[in-house]
């Protein structure tokens, strides 16, 4: 799991301490931007989000209480101003967007799902080169393991049966030690994404 | 593959999502909170301003005490001074005589000597500084001027 901030910093933040509400957003500015991606869908939204919902935070830090999960007070801002920013162009949903966007969700489920994609994108980053590269091809290209395998000059099978799943392992054993237990960090989901 | 891996399949493919549509970044940034920050000058600069007026009026006096100096102390060596002026590649001497400073606080037109001792000399300087202190406003002017006087230009 993302290591905490300490107790003291987040007291902090709720005196008003700027210095202190900067090392939140260093800490935490990865899984604002995946809050305001997974909360809105809408990747040319994200940008805008984020920098209001940041401007908030700090106009209202006074107001935070440092027994709440910071993210979680952060995901509610963020809702907020995404709810806004729906109301003031209502024209641009289309028609595959979620009826219930910004409602349905908790800011607790949002913040779960942005901080297990911040650890996962650590773990990803951790990995040695060779397994990286197969990983990113993979899942960040969308390329074939066929065209992987031409890619990094080895047999099909080898990188089916040996040297993506040995990525894979090395991904959940980095998570592990993060804290978090892949099977439950999602409900089965299949949907269209996989080769 | 096993469950685990497929949920953990599920998580790569929205993280490469996320990368793809540019939510993933490296860097934090600037603080989005903070508008274009203003060039603030510290105050310690601001305390230690006049000194970067007064080191080229230090220097100016110096040259001043070089050159008019001697002819305080010794009329002949400002005469000779007078006569040696290297002037367009020769050793000549000028159309003008070097101007003793008691000439130089009525030629200017303008008033140098700030401690009122006659003179006009590295001892204004300070009085100069004295009567500039707290002043407001472009002293470029002033200072040139001064130099002048002090140059015995």
């Amino acid at each position: 799991m993302d290591e905490q901030p300490d107790k003291r910093v987040l007291e902090a933040v709720s005196r008003g301490d700027e210095r202190a509400f900067e090392a939140l957003y260093r800490q935490y500015h990865q899984q604002a931007r995946l809050m305001a991606w997974r909360l809105s869908h809408r990747p040319d939204w994200v940008e805008e989000i984020v920098h209001d919902a940041w401007c908030r935070a700090f106009a209202n830090r006074r107001s935070y209480q440092p027994d709440r999960a910071f993210l979680v007070w952060l995901a509610g801002i963020q809702r907020i101003v995404y709810l806004e920013m729906c109301r003031k162009s209502p024209t641009t949903l289309g028609d595959d967007f979620p009826p219930d966007a910004g409602h349905s969700e908790t800011p607790e489920s949002i913040v779960a799902e942005a901080e297990t994609l911040a650890d996962l994108n650590d773990c990803v980053s951790r990995l040695p080169e060779f397994d990286a590269k197969i990983i990113r091809l993979r899942f960040f290209d969308n390329l074939t393991l066929r065209d992987i395998a031409k890619e990094v000059a080895i047999p099909e099978a080898t990188l089916r049966e040996a040297k993506l799943p040995a990525a894979l392992r090395k991904i959940e054993q980095c998570l592990r030690k993060k804290g978090r237990q892949i099977s439950r960090v999602l409900p089965a989901q299949r949907g269209g994404e996989q080769q | 593959m096993s469950q685990r891996t497929d949920n953990l399949e599920l998580l790569l493919s929205k993280l490469g999502q996320a990368s793809r549509e540019g939510v993933l970044v490296s860097e934090a940034g600037r603080y989005p909170w903070r508008t274009v920050e203003p060039e603030v000058i510290p105050l310690t600069n601001r305390r230690f301003a006049w000194v970067r007026m007064v080191v080229p009026l230090a220097a100016a006096a110096a040259v001043a005490v070089l050159f008019v100096g001697p002819a305080l102390w010794n009329p002949q060596a400002a005469q000779d001074l007078a006569d040696n002026v290297h002037a367009g590649g020769s050793f000549a001497k000028p159309e003008r005589p070097v101007e003793t400073p008691q000439n130089v606080v009525q030629d200017a037109g303008v008033n140098c000597d700030y401690n009122n001792d006659g003179v006009v000399d590295g001892k204004d300087i300070q009085a100069w500084i004295d009567s500039r202190r707290g002043a407001e406003g472009d002293w470029t002017q002033e200072v040139e001027q001064f130099k002048r006087c002090l140059l015995g230009q």
